[in-house]
């Protein structure tokens, strides 16, 4: 194992601009770690070696001409997002084949900043799911224990950091899809406030929820990928035209003093492990002991965050995947010259969406069907402005929010395969945060048992900067405790 | 009993409401950058935002929007202030995304009339037709059921799609009922 895998994105920044090592042999190193560890953990879907080499070589030539903070390093993409030529499944058995014919925004924005794409991780098909075991093609393995789940929809991107296949990742997070596998596999992971990255090229799963963010082990790492993604797209009428806050010069500064930081009161007791409410605590205190000042607020209508999630979120998807219908990419079945349009599009469906994303477009077809719109969609819609309302109230007395990132560590796979609505509550902590559209970050905050438990910070939109200011303080302090990252914890990858 | 066409129109006014569909004849499509030119190979004006790939999301043509304002001020309706599109579901390979966007509760323009001078059997005389709302939406793709009796895709040995016309902004006009007009709704609407 090359020792350059180890290395933050940060510090494999700073020796490609010196010429210590060049980008082709950084990611040479993680292309060698991908072909040594994915056997078994399984994050990729497809692996762009030949492309990532090629930039990786573009940028060892180009690197005089840039300011790029993350020049020349590698990084893993979501499999949700469009890369032009690279396909892109989303998970689902209904896109195979589809090499989208554009780069999303995000992308774009990747390769302008000499960023190196290794290739597409895996997840839950269409992002509906909490363990990436709803993946068409095979659950990915936490690198921690690999009999248990890296968490979803984004576990192949948290799994390829804690396997150390990559220093970055992209994820996408329409109701915890980058922080709960973030929590469970120790890694830190950023879902920015609403309309900050540019939805362009994200297949959509909810419109109004969906939202790509930086997933990186360090909070500086994380900062620095933010700033390289963030920032108004002309092509995305939801993206924000106001400038980026100063994520990483918040995580350089990781300064609490005089903050006001509450404690949400709902999202804890009942159904939080006796690890997880330990490991919260401590970093309360850690923050308490760094000049925070830290109140309980209560924000009621958070009890029915996950009633209104799932009627909006399968709403939005019932309309968004009916494009899947087989005319003009991805998957076609039953075209034998005997079958109509209908019968083709009615069996590709069939065979090309798995038992939860059908789930959701039956729920959510229901519950936008003509005489049920006002009470299924319409009472969600009100439950969110509450939920809004409440954030609202408490940023009235604290500049952000805590709470576990996950009420549990991570499960064992099967374990919650067979019980949607177990697997659901996965993500009780993190919906509220997408119903409002505010930016949050998960950080590791220690152990339970030999598994990794989550540290969610939530602030106000636009204020993404304060998850940073915060993150990276608590960052500091717990390393200083554990003589290094969390990451340098995970036990060696036995290979079978 | 059922009645005869001829008692029906001797017995019955036949009032009419008009829907009135217009193509605006802006430079590029509703919601992307693509050519409208008509007439075109087909499938050459296209991109991944009209061709509903995954991913791509609409922007809507400002040129467009304000087209459809001076349509609602000649026909002396109210502008709202805040209007929104709304999605129409339903499954037609016309249709990339399989939805088209339209207005539905919150049009952009409403309640106008328009004035209009016709020839009638009794001279010329002025209606007044009520416009009920002015909204917008996509244009769907142009398709060609080949074989098969009806021309409809039931039935059809094969089907020919050409998306250049997917996304085109369409203006919808909608009147309330004009009593008195079923003669004369032909001459009303080439007025209109």
């Amino acid at each position: 194992m090359s020792d350059l895998i180890k290395k933050s994105a940060s510090e494999l920044a700073a020796l490609i601009a010196e010429k210590e090592v060049s980008s082709r042999e950084v990611t040479q190193a993680h292309l060698d770690q991908i072909s040594q560890t994915d056997s078994l953990i399984h994050a990729f879907l497809h692996v762009d070696s030949e492309g990532a080499l090629t930039q990786a070589e573009m940028a060892d030539k180009n690197q005089n001409s840039t300011k790029s903070p993350l020049h020349g390093v590698p990084l893993a993409l979501k499999d949700v997002l469009a890369q032009k030529g690279i396909p892109t499944t989303c998970g689902s058995r209904i896109l195979e084949g589809w090499r989208p014919p554009y780069d999303a925004t995000v992308v774009t924005k990747l390769k302008d900043a000499g960023v190196v794409i290794l290739g597409k991780t895996n997840m839950d098909e269409f992002a509906m799911g909490s363990s990436t075991e709803n993946s068409a093609y095979g659950p990915t393995r936490n690198p921690w224990d690999t009999d248990r789940i890296p968490g979803g929809s984004g576990g192949g991107s948290a799994a390829a950091l804690a396997a150390f296949q990559a220093p970055l990742a992209i994820g996408t997070d329409t109701g915890g899809s980058i922080r709960q596998p973030a929590a469970v596999t120790g890694t830190v992971g950023v879902k920015p406030t609403y309309g900050g990255v540019s939805r362009y090229g994200l297949v959509a799963f909810s419109s109004s929820l969906d939202q790509a963010g930086p997933c990186a082990r360090t909070v500086l790492d994380t900062a620095l990928l933010h700033q390289v993604i963030a920032g108004h797209d002309p092509k995305d009428a939801t993206s924000i035209n106001a400038p980026v806050p100063d994520v990483v010069a918040a995580a350089q500064r990781a300064d609490v003093k005089g903050m006001k930081i509450g404690v949400v009161k709902e999202l804890s007791g009942e159904g939080y492990e006796k690890g997880v409410a330990e490991r919260f605590a401590e970093s309360l205190a850690i923050l308490e002991s760094q000049g925070a000042e830290i109140i309980e607020v209560s924000c009621p209508n958070f009890t029915f965050a996950l009633g209104a999630y799932y009627l909006i979120a399968p709403s939005e998807a019932s309309s968004n995947l009916a494009r899947f219908d087989a005319m003009r990419y991805g998957l076609r079945i039953g075209d034998d010259g005997t079958k109509s349009a209908e019968e083709v599009m009615s069996f590709t469906r069939d065979a090309g969406f798995g038992d939860e994303v059908k789930r959701r477009i039956i729920l959510g077809t229901y519950a936008l069907s003509a005489g049920y719109y006002d009470a299924f969609y319409g009472s969600a819609q009100k439950v969110r402005t509450l939920i809004t309302r409440d954030f609202a109230a408490a940023y009235s007395k604290v500049d952000v929010l805590v709470s576990p990132t996950t009420p549990t560590v991570a499960f064992k796979i099967g374990e919650k395969s067979n019980d949607p609505v177990a697997m659901y509550l996965s993500d009780v902590a993190t919906i509220p945060v997408n119903l409002a559209g505010v930016a949050s970050m998960s950080l590791p905050a220690g152990l339970s048992e030999g598994l990794p438990v989550g540290f969610q910070i939530i602030a106000p939109a636009m204020k993404d900067d304060r998850l940073y200011l915060v993150g990276g303080a608590l960052e500091r302090e717990l390393n200083a405790k554990w003589n290094g990252p969390l990451t340098h914890q995970i036990p060696d990858l036995v290979l079978r | 009993m059922a009645l005869t066409y001829e008692e029906v129109v001797a017995k019955y006014e036949p009032s009419l409401g008009l829907e009135v569909h217009v193509e605006l004849n802006t430079q590029t499509k509703m919601f992307c950058g693509c050519a409208t030119e008509f007439g075109a190979a087909p499938n050459t004006q296209t991109c991944p935002v009209c061709l509903g790939m995954p991913g791509a999301l609409p922007v809507v043509n400002e040129k467009a929007i304000e087209s459809t304002i001076r349509i609602g001020l000649a026909l002396n309706c109210a502008i709202t202030p805040k209007s929104r599109f709304a999605r129409k579901n339903y499954f037609y390979p016309d249709m990339p995304k399989n939805f088209q966007i339209s207005q539905y509760d919150e049009p952009i323009c409403t309640n106008g009339y328009l004035d209009v001078e016709v020839e009638t059997d009794e001279g010329s005389k002025t209606f007044r037709i009520e416009i009920e709302r002015v909204h917008m939406e996509e244009d769907t793709g142009k398709s060609l059921h080949v074989g098969g009796a009806t021309g409809r895709i039931h039935g059809a040995e094969y089907s020919l799609l050409d998306y250049n016309r997917a996304g085109i902004p369409l203006v919808e006009i909608v009147t309330k009922v004009v009593s008195g007009t079923g003669k004369y709704a032909l001459k009303l609407r080439r007025h209109m």
